[in-house]
């Protein structure tokens, strides 16, 4: 090792800095280089000054308020974050174990909430639709039900009874219509349909019209059927 | 200046040896955002973090401006903090980024002291007997301003934290982010150029004698 080698160690030669061999090789070399037992001389009396220099601690004037700053500070930024987060503050929130646990219940609520739901239509219109089998007279009336479960099927079915492929006698209308009121449904069209019918039925049981129950009931021999039995 | 309006040695070392087990109590009050353990806080460790700014960034309003700024970042960013690790060292790495960035910004505006006989002039005052009486803050801010102005902003991290605050090199390696190897490098760079940088002070000295 030359002296270069030795300039650095001898820089740094406080406790902790150099290990064991490194301090025994720097001792010996000193011992024997005297350009080096000069610089670490210098190094040494340089070192007296700093240590003089780490006793002086600056002067924290007014401690008292400068803490008194760091809680007011403290209090604004609270404030302010009633109504806005930081964004990490944000997303510390955001991905915290209860919002996730809350986050779980609302999931499986809102799917139970719409399972629930569904059960509830699809027993009402079977519920429906059982009635309207028992309480029909199938020998007289062409009766079509179809599962309603969703509003496509929905439209579908009052389309089919705009354009008379369903045919209903009015007893079975009228328990439509009251299912269809139980379920309170929004759809206005299917239950002003309804209601027409049987208006429509009740005109043509007054004034016997033939030709507008033809209108709404497909075939004649079901209109005879039906009229004789109302 | 009274004790109550100042603070200055005794108080700084009572906050370093604060018992461990009152500081951890109080860390974790202050974690789950008690403002009473977090002054507490506040109170031990504020000289101590002033200490680091203003050798850092040897001026005193923008030591206390990081010291505000640091807590305010301890206070949202503690429940962050493993208390397994050393709290000091945590509170030291954030005036340290904090320093360095106005170290930065000065540095922009070109605040540099250099050495003058005015700085002889205070050199002299280290050879005197009462350093808390005849040392003021500025004084203090200008010596190690004259000592440090050709250091590069992590030279004068790593010789303020380990020569003046007395850090050890594994505490200052997680400090500044830098291995222990790098900060030994700075660390030598830096006492190299203080040692010529005294050595200068020191023939200004001997020609101001000999004007005499």
């Amino acid at each position: 090792m030359n002296c270069d080698n030795f300039k650095k160690w001898i820089h740094l030669n406080n406790p902790k800095e150099l290990s064991n061999a490194e301090k025994r090789k720097l001792n010996d070399h000193l011992s024997s280089c005297t350009a080096c037992r000069k610089l670490f001389e210098d190094v040494e009396s340089s070192n007296k000054i700093i240590q003089k220099l780490k006793t002086i601690e600056p002067e924290l004037t007014y401690p008292q308020v400068l803490t008194s700053n760091i809680m007011q500070s403290i209090k604004v930024n609270k404030k302010s974050s009633r109504f806005s987060f930081t964004s990490i503050e944000f997303f510390e929130i955001l991905f915290s174990n209860k919002v996730k646990i809350l986050a779980y219940f609302i999931v499986i609520g809102l799917i139970g909430l719409f399972a629930y739901q569904q059960l509830f239509i699809i027993n009402k219109l079977n519920q429906m639709e059982r009635q309207i089998a028992i309480k029909s007279d199938e020998s007289i009336v062409q009766i079509k039900t179809p599962v309603i479960v969703n509003n496509k099927l929905l439209m579908q079915f009052v389309s089919e009874l705009e354009n008379e492929q369903i045919v209903l006698d009015r007893k079975s209308l009228e328990q439509l219509l009251e299912t269809f009121q139980d379920l309170k449904t929004d759809h206005d069209d299917l239950l002003e349909l309804l209601n027409n019918n049987i208006k429509d039925l009740e005109k043509r049981l007054s004034s016997k019209d033939i030709i507008l129950l033809k209108k709404f009931l497909k075939e004649d021999d079901l209109v005879k059927n039906l009229s004789t039995n109302l | 200046m009274t004790k109550v309006h100042s603070c200055r040695f005794k108080d700084i070392q009572k906050t370093i040896f604060m018992d461990q087990d009152k500081l951890l109590q109080i860390i974790k009050l202050s974690q789950n955002k008690d403002q009473k353990a977090f002054k507490k806080l506040v109170e031990h460790y504020q000289s101590y973090t002033f200490s680091l700014a203003f050798k850092l960034v040897c001026n005193e309003d923008d030591a206390k401006d990081i010291v505000q700024e640091c807590f305010i970042r301890v206070w949202h960013h503690l429940r962050k903090f493993d208390l397994k690790t050393k709290f000091t060292t945590w509170l030291y790495k954030i005036v340290f980024n904090l320093s360095l960035d106005k170290i930065k910004v000065n540095k922009r505006r070109n605040n540099v002291l250099s050495v003058s006989e005015n700085t002889a002039v205070l050199f002299e005052k280290l050879g005197g007997e009462n350093l808390e009486k005849e040392v003021m803050n500025k004084d203090l801010a200008q010596i190690i301003s004259s000592l440090a102005e050709e250091l590069t902003p992590k030279q004068k991290a790593v010789f303020v934290l380990r020569d003046l605050q007395g850090a050890e090199i594994d505490e200052i390696s997680e400090i500044t982010s830098m291995s222990k190897g790098t900060v030994k490098s700075n660390l030598y760079y830096a006492r190299l150029n203080i040692r010529e940088k005294l050595e200068k002070i020191g023939n200004i000295k001997i020609k101001q004698h000999e004007l005499r």
